[in-house]
């Protein structure tokens, strides 16, 4: 075990992809974690725009990439290691050089919750979870096939790709807006791989019986919710199946922390309808995603 | 006064007197059978499409389904030419009954006043005018109970008579984009909340507003206001411009207080506010299928999902309609019943669900009819 840790810790310094430069004074660090199946990458590219990433950097922030889902500890025993392991040592990592922010797109943006609910958490600065879903008592079609066709050892038809993942981006776009056909690319040539077999037998695990817990039965992830210490900012795209405003909503009825909550929509001056991808690779997500983390940021630069 | 200043007079005394302006010719519209009269003398318009098919096509043939409108339209919400739901289910062998609400074009009312006053609301159409139309329906086909089909105010109309004295008249409910609470309001609603000031005496003219900015939806089809209504993704905007003259109503003062009032307290309570219906749907025991739109912003898919988590049926589903779910697009609120496609994604599964029921009820009489 000590050693497994001891290789976590390497993996995950290994795994700090370095976007700006460390500054000399004590910046807050933002870290950018992508969901599983995702590549780092997720935010450095955006269809004709320049990235979340880049933006975050340009305001000043110390950005770093995180990339909890690459490496043994994750292939081997799924999220209960990355949670216990990789993501305490990532923090932890990451503090020596300021407050950290944690930024978690997907399943990422649950373990600082599913820490919590360890009773081993790193303190944040903050924490923003991005499409990323706090009740697993429904599962939408198109991610049970997302999941069936990872589980059974090949990669999902475009159908179900598209379907899971690139909702909101229309195939006939308004302007301002990026194709479905650019996404999808973009998507396939510098984001999407493989996640890790363990971690989707973990998610299947959860929708089966209807909550996100540890393979001992033992620790109920979303439990961690109220042990949460703010601020805190939940995102969710409205046309996002994978973590739909439905199934992100209820964190709110738990959380007891300084928690700000909003929907990237059309109907809220967002552009358009986002879904789990287009909310960061899209051409409209400057007007989604960045204006909302990036004003709920400064908020929290603010706090005493 | 400029020539600006004057065309926009006159547009306001024609939207005005369309305010206020009744519909002489109900007996004319098509499918109309009869007007219904209600115990505080109100009258409102019932349709009626009768079975297409056959007794040999199943069991279910026969089954009156009552389908009752939302807010701010008419039946037409049911009968748009390319999504006429009421035609589909009579093809489908269904005996489809529609009605509207007093205060729409057809309806009539006991004197001037009440009209000019226009503070009905859900409580007057659902315990007041409900009864006597299902009285009606009953009568008419012999039946001692009917499915009800509503969308938006239309299903909201449904909790209320599937939990209150009416509630065994009802077969089972299949509501779209019905909230059974107003739970974490979006942008939308926050915005009809602050600028709840501007309601008007009398009637809201959303007809003749509709009306006019009919020309402004020809030239920006997709825009804001008609996408916070409807995904015009997902419905052609023509026959949504085709929908304006005939399918729009004006909205009682009386409902739109209440509507207020429920977006304020956020769940659905009576008049007096002595009744919670939200409550109340733990109540319900018959069988329910709640349709929401992936990206309906009117009644957004968590305020179905409140509905379908705390109604008391057995037999209860809720389905969402949205791309991640198998539709081609995600739907908004009117699409859930105009959409380009709702005959093919929509319908048939509203059709099967029906159907399932009709004939599970029809076993159920026959067994009861065997001494």
């Amino acid at each position: 075990m000590g050693q497994t840790t001891a290789i976590t810790c390497v993996c995950a310094l290994l795994a700090l992809l370095v976007t700006a430069p460390a500054a000399a004074e004590e910046r807050t660090v933002v870290a950018l974690c992508p969901d599983v199946g995702e590549d780092p990458d997720v935010f450095v590219v955006r269809d004709g725009r320049r990235s979340i990433a880049w933006r975050l950097a340009a305001a000043g922030y110390d950005v770093e990439r995180v990339d909890p889902w690459s490496g043994a500890p994750a292939d081997e025993r799924g999220f209960d290691a990355v949670v216990e392991e990789v993501y305490p040592a990532l923090v932890r990592t990451l503090q020596r050089r300021g407050p950290v922010i944690w930024v978690g797109h997907g399943l990422c943006g649950l373990l600082p919750a599913a820490a919590a609910a360890t009773g081993d958490a790193p303190v944040l600065a903050g924490w923003a979870s991005v499409g990323t879903r706090m009740d697993y008592r429904q599962q939408p079609p198109s991610v049970a096939a997302w999941l069936d066709a990872w589980a059974a050892g090949a990669a999902p038809s475009a159908d179900t790709e598209a379907r899971t993942l690139l909702t909101g981006v229309l195939t006939d776009p308004r302007p301002g807006s990026s194709s479905r056909a650019d996404v999808a690319a973009l998507f396939g040539d510098r984001v999407a791989r493989p996640p890790p077999a363990a971690v989707v037998q973990d998610l299947q695990r959860w929708y089966a019986e209807g909550r996100a817990v540890d393979r001992r039965g033992e620790v109920d992830y979303l439990l961690g919710l109220h042990r949460v210490d703010g601020p805190a900012l939940l995102v969710a795209g409205c046309s996002d199946p994978v973590a739909p405003p439905e199934d992100v909503l209820p964190a709110l009825d738990t959380m007891t922390c300084d928690v700000r909550y909003r929907m990237l929509s059309r109907i809220n001056g967002h552009g358009e309808e986002f879904g789990h991808v287009g909310m960061l690779l899209s051409r409209a997500a400057p007007r989604g995603l960045d204006r909302v983390l990036l004003s709920w940021l400064a908020g929290v630069e603010r706090l005493p | 006064m400029t020539p600006r200043g004057l065309l926009v007079l006159v547009a306001l005394v024609l939207a005005t007197g369309c305010a206020t302006t009744r519909m002489a010719t109900t007996e004319r519209l098509d499918h109309f059978h009869d007007m219904v009269t209600a115990d505080d003398g109100w009258q409102v318009a019932l349709f009626h499409v009768p079975p297409a098919v056959g007794p040999e096509a199943g069991a279910h043939v026969g089954t009156p389904v009552l389908l009752a409108h939302g807010t701010c339209v008419n039946r037409t919400n049911f009968m748009l030419e390319g999504s006429d739901l009421a035609r589909y289910l009579s093809e489908q062998g269904f005996d489809v009954w529609l009605t509207e609400y007093r205060g729409d074009r057809s309806s009539r009312s006991p004197d001037r006043r009440a009209w000019r006053e226009a503070d009905w609301d859900a409580d007057d159409m659902a315990y007041v005018d409900m009864p006597a139309v299902l009285d009606r329906v009953k009568a008419e086909t012999g039946r001692d109970q009917v499915f009800w089909i509503g969308h938006s105010l239309g299903g909201v109309l449904g909790y209320m008579v599937a939990q209150g004295p009416r509630a065994d008249d009802i077969a089972g409910l299949v509501a779209f984009g019905s909230p059974g609470a107003f739970v974490h309001p979006n942008d939308l609603a926050e915005f009809t909340w602050r600028h709840r000031r501007l309601l008007p005496a009398g009637q809201l003219p959303t007809r003749p507003l509709s009306q006019l900015l009919l020309p402004a939806l020809r030239a920006h089809p997709r825009s804001y206001l008609v996408h916070a209504i409807t995904n015009t993704d997902n419905a052609d905007p023509g026959r949504l411009q085709r929908f304006v003259w005939p399918g729009m109503e004006n909205t009682g003062r009386g409902l739109a207080r209440q509507y207020l009032r429920w977006i304020e307290g956020s769940h659905l309570v009576s008049r007096d506010g002595s009744v919670d219906y939200s409550e109340g749907l733990a109540d319900i025991r018959v069988p329910t299928l709640l349709v929401a739109g992936r990206v309906d912003h009117v009644v957004p898919v968590w305020t179905v999902r409140f509905a379908h988590e705390h109604l008391g049926s057995e037999d209860r589903t809720l389905i969402v309609l949205g791309e991640g779910w198998g539709t081609e697009h995600d739907y908004g609120h009117g699409d859930l019943v105009v959409g380009d496609r709702a005959v093919e994604e929509v319908f048939p599964r509203i059709a099967r669900w029906l159907r399932v029921r009709a004939e599970e009820a029809a076993d159920r009489d026959t067994r009861a009819r065997v001494p």
